[in-house]
């Protein structure tokens, strides 16, 4: 036995539901530590107040009514107990007929008609009106003409705003080029004429200079003679 | 006559069997969830509710002669169900309960008021301790049932609830302790 053990056994012990072989056997485990016993006093002592606890008895006295068997809920309640069936198969074909019962009283209330066409089952209240008419072959064609020329129509359309448009932008980009064209053309001869310009200075300098030499040659040469 | 013969009767359909169930256990019951919840109010509630559920569900009872543990068994949850449908108002007024004792109950020399303060102290000790612990003290030293008894109430194995009786006499030893609950507060011997 260990003190854990021993424990438990001190509850069984205290409140009296404890063998004698094991009474023994707890109370010389007891005596060998004084730490349980006094555990054992402590608790004695706080059982012991616990029996001061008041307590208040209850007011009054309940009584359990017993449900009145005679209402109308009771009486409904057996018929249909009696009408329903035992068996689960039974219930089952119980249930559809009321179902079918229930669908063909509700039918005939509200006009229910079911009609069968080629096209499958029709369900209404009242007359069922007739289908509206659907189109025919010639008229489908014609329909379909009519769409095709409308779509001719505006993919011309759409072509010819598309060339409209290149159009415009062809005459752009011509009008622009030609402006570079004559842009460049201006420039060429404005260095064209320069070139010339200088071409002439420089010619003109070497006349003056060749004059200038054959000129002091001359000189020379009259000198010399 | 018998609990036993008593269920078996409202099961073959005396209605009077019940009633006579119901007086002989309703006094138990309201001590219990009056012990639980230290108000007459929530013990009147817990001992209705009780008796009701046990009505409606009486069918349900495996074993007729287990009709008191099964019944504490209905009392308790229901009382367990009180506390979580207003735990946080109950908790509140543990907190109050913790820090009312004073001592001066001791120095009174009225022994009369000296003995009804400690029993509104030995009330408020109990409330303190843990719901499980203070369920099997009540179910232990008031209800007079057996360990295995409440075990089987309970749900729990048996040196459980010893262990929670352990425990929770422990606490109690030490709640007066500190509240100064001594022998002379009931005249003790």
């Amino acid at each position: 036995m260990n003190k854990e053990q021993a424990r438990l056994l001190l509850m069984d012990y205290m409140y009296g539901e404890l063998d004698e072989a094991k009474k023994s056997e707890l109370l010389d485990f007891i005596d060998q530590h004084d730490d349980l016993k006094q555990e054992f006093e402590e608790l004695t002592e706080t059982q012991s107040f616990l029996h001061h606890l008041p307590v208040q008895d209850p007011a009054e006295q309940l009584v359990i009514m017993e449900p009145t068997k005679a209402s109308s809920e009771g009486f409904w309640q057996n018929i249909l107990t009696a009408l329903t069936p035992r068996n689960a198969f039974a219930q089952a074909g119980f249930g559809v007929a009321v179902l079918a019962f229930v669908f063909i009283v509700t039918g005939a209330l509200t006009g229910l008609n079911v009609s069968y066409t080629d096209a499958g089952v029709q369900l209404g209240f009242g007359v069922i009106p007739s289908a509206e008419k659907t189109f025919s072959a010639a008229q489908v064609e014609q329909i379909v003409q009519q769409i095709q020329r409308d779509n001719v129509a505006l993919v011309q359309q759409v072509v010819a705003d598309a060339q409209e448009q290149q159009n415009i932008q062809l005459e752009e980009t011509f009008a622009s080029f030609a402006s570079y064209l004559e842009s460049q053309r201006t420039n060429d001869l404005q260095l064209i004429s320069s070139g010339l310009e200088d071409l002439k200075e420089n010619t003109f300098t070497r006349f003056r200079e060749n004059e200038q030499v054959l000129g002091e040659i001359i000189q020379t040469v009259s000198y010399g003679n | 006559m018998e609990d036993a013969r008593l269920v078996q009767d409202f099961l073959g359909g005396d209605h009077q069997a019940f009633n006579t169930l119901v007086s002989r256990w309703q006094g138990k019951i309201h001590h219990f969830a009056y012990r639980y919840f230290a108000s007459s109010d929530d013990a009147a509630e817990i001992t209705q509710k009780t008796f009701i559920k046990a009505y409606q569900k009486l069918d349900t009872l495996d074993d007729v002669n287990k009709f008191s543990s099964w019944l504490y068994r209905i009392a308790n949850n229901l009382c367990l169900d009180e506390l979580k449908r207003v735990g946080r108002k109950r908790a509140t007024s543990y907190e109050t309960l913790k820090v009312a004792p004073q001592t001066e109950t001791a120095s009174s020399a009225d022994s009369n008021v000296l003995r009804n303060e400690g029993l509104v102290l030995l009330h408020k000790a109990l409330l303190q301790l843990p719901n499980d612990q203070r369920v099997v003290v009540i179910m232990k030293e008031y209800e007079g049932l057996t360990f295995p008894e409440i075990a089987e109430i309970l749900d729990e194995p048996i040196n459980t609830v010893k262990s929670r009786m352990y425990y929770g006499l422990r606490a109690l030893k030490k709640t007066f302790d500190s509240w100064n609950i001594n022998k002379e507060v009931f005249n003790y011997e």
